[in-house]
């Protein structure tokens, strides 16, 4: 070959280049199965609403991420064997790849915009399900209560939510509680420390504070796990792929 | 003699001025100002009073200072209940006024009573399918990461397709016959060119000191005995 050593100068660069991607692909699959397995277990209100493809996303991730991995070891093999063929199948399946790990980015980023982007829709959703039947209903209601005791809060954007609409809540339980007691600081042998004054609105015996801030910030962090991550490691697999095509021409 | 605490609930209407105080002070003065206007009919139509007397108890029980507990009252806090005194819900989105008055046991008439309280107004209850959640607008991240990625993929796809059309089309005498295992090139030996003979097959091997052609043949056109090999 004429240009021997810019070859073997192209091949190395390959090479390391695949290592990295391996080791990037691989993050990602692992960072992709942390959001599918969702530790704060917030499923339910992207669930109930169908707005749940930030989860697919995720799971889109952990195939493409393992598969980067893979793609990028036959990667590093194809180009020490100096093989046209091999480095043209390591190209186009990196591209089936590519695109399919594009997709996945899209459609988390702009699902979390559908879910979090106000608190419209989370306290829609909270106003017709909390407390109601059915599947969804009980879903959302287990949910929330964990949330309103784990954070420390009441409603979406505050207690006043609660009084504000009317909700499948106050049709069930009446005007007596004007939200549910979840709402109320409790004891530490899970007692509510006072139940009058927790109906009446006195803000030292309950939360004030709205969990709308703590659900968007669970999904935005999920969020960028894998529509930021799977970009940064898209814009270095793009520059590998140049990479590797302009080898494929001087092979 | 013992007095009796009530709280008297006035509604208005609109202007937020209670008119209906004057209903109440109409009928201050008179007997039995606890059956005048019983909390079920209170709000029932248009006709009715408007106000209602909610009993609290007898003076006794409220001693000073306060004792803990007993410093607010709620309104309401019965629902809809259906005895005359009881303390039930207010209408929904009405703005309202109320006083303490003391009440003498023996004939129900107002003895005491203190100033009305300013408006409050309650929440209007509003359906929850008024709220909006369509659409939330995008955020800018939203669209850098799609606007990146799609443009980047186009541009990975052109690239691919020009580079796979440039292979195909473009560089037909640069390809290579991949024979594994077979003589990549056979030379006869040629009588008028006495030079050793060097068997280019063997090119790979590592060289002999004899061995002097350092051109690998890199194209093989047309096995041809009238055309000799085009490069040497």
């Amino acid at each position: 070959m004429a240009d021997g050593k810019g070859t073997t100068c192209l091949m190395v660069i390959l090479i390391l280049g695949n290592i990295f991607g391996a080791a990037a692909g691989l993050a990602l699959c692992a960072l992709a199965i942390w959001v599918a397995v969702d530790e704060y277990k917030l499923y339910p209100i992207s669930g109930v609403s169908g707005k749940d493809d930030i989860f697919a996303g995720a799971w889109i991730a952990i195939f493409t991420g393992f598969a980067f991995f893979c793609m990028c070891v036959f990667g590093i093999l194809a180009a020490a064997m100096k093989s046209r063929a091999l480095m043209l199948t390591y190209l186009i399946l990196m591209l089936i790849i590519y695109i399919f790990e594009c997709a996945s980015c899209i459609t988390a980023v702009t699902h979390r915009d559908y879910l979090v982007g106000n608190s419209n829709l989370v306290k829609k959703q909270m106003l017709k399900y909390y407390a109601a039947d059915g599947d969804s209903g009980s879903r959302i209601t287990l949910t929330w209560n964990k949330v309103m005791k784990e954070v420390e809060c009441c409603g979406t954007d505050g207690p006043v939510d609660w009084i504000e609409y009317n909700s499948t809540f106050r049709e069930m339980y009446g005007t007596d509680y004007p939200w549910p007691t979840h709402c109320c600081k409790r004891k530490n042998n899970y007692e509510v420390v006072n139940v009058e004054a927790c109906k009446n609105g006195q803000n030292t015996t309950m939360f004030t504070k709205g969990c709308f801030n703590h659900i968007e910030s669970v999904f935005s962090r999920y969020t960028w796990a894998i529509s930021w991550y799977g970009f940064a490691v898209l814009m270095f697999m793009f520059w590998l792929l140049i990479l590797a095509m302009v080898y494929y021409l001087i092979l | 003699m013992a007095l009796l605490f009530y709280v008297v609930l006035c509604l208005s209407v609109w202007t937020g001025l209670c008119q209906r105080v004057s209903n109440f002070d109409a009928d201050k003065n008179k007997t039995y100002i606890d059956t005048l206007s019983p909390y079920p009919t209170a709000f029932s139509s248009n006709t009715s009073k408007k106000y209602f007397l909610t009993k609290l108890g007898l003076q006794k029980d409220y001693p000073c200072p306060v004792v803990a507990g007993t410093d607010y009252f709620r309104v309401g806090s019965d629902g809809s209940c259906s005895t005359p005194n009881c303390n039930g819900i207010l209408p929904v989105g009405s703005t309202a006024r109320f006083r303490y008055v003391l009440i003498n046991p023996a004939n129900k008439t107002v003895v005491a009573e203190s100033l009305w309280s300013n408006n409050i107004t309650l929440y209007p209850l509003k359906d929850p399918e008024s709220i909006d959640n369509g659409f939330a607008g995008r955020s800018a991240s939203m669209i850098v990461i799609t606007s990146i990625l799609c443009s980047f993929l186009a541009l990975l796809l052109l690239l691919l397709l020009i580079m796979l059309i440039y292979v195909l089309c473009c560089r037909e005498e640069k390809q290579e016959i991949q024979v594994p295992g077979s003589v990549r090139m056979y030379d006869t030996h040629n009588l008028k060119d006495p030079s050793p003979y060097v068997n280019r097959a063997y090119e790979d091997e590592p060289q002999r000191p004899t061995a002097t052609s350092p051109i690998r043949l890199k194209s093989y056109t047309d096995y041809d005995l009238k055309k000799p090999a085009t490069e040497l």
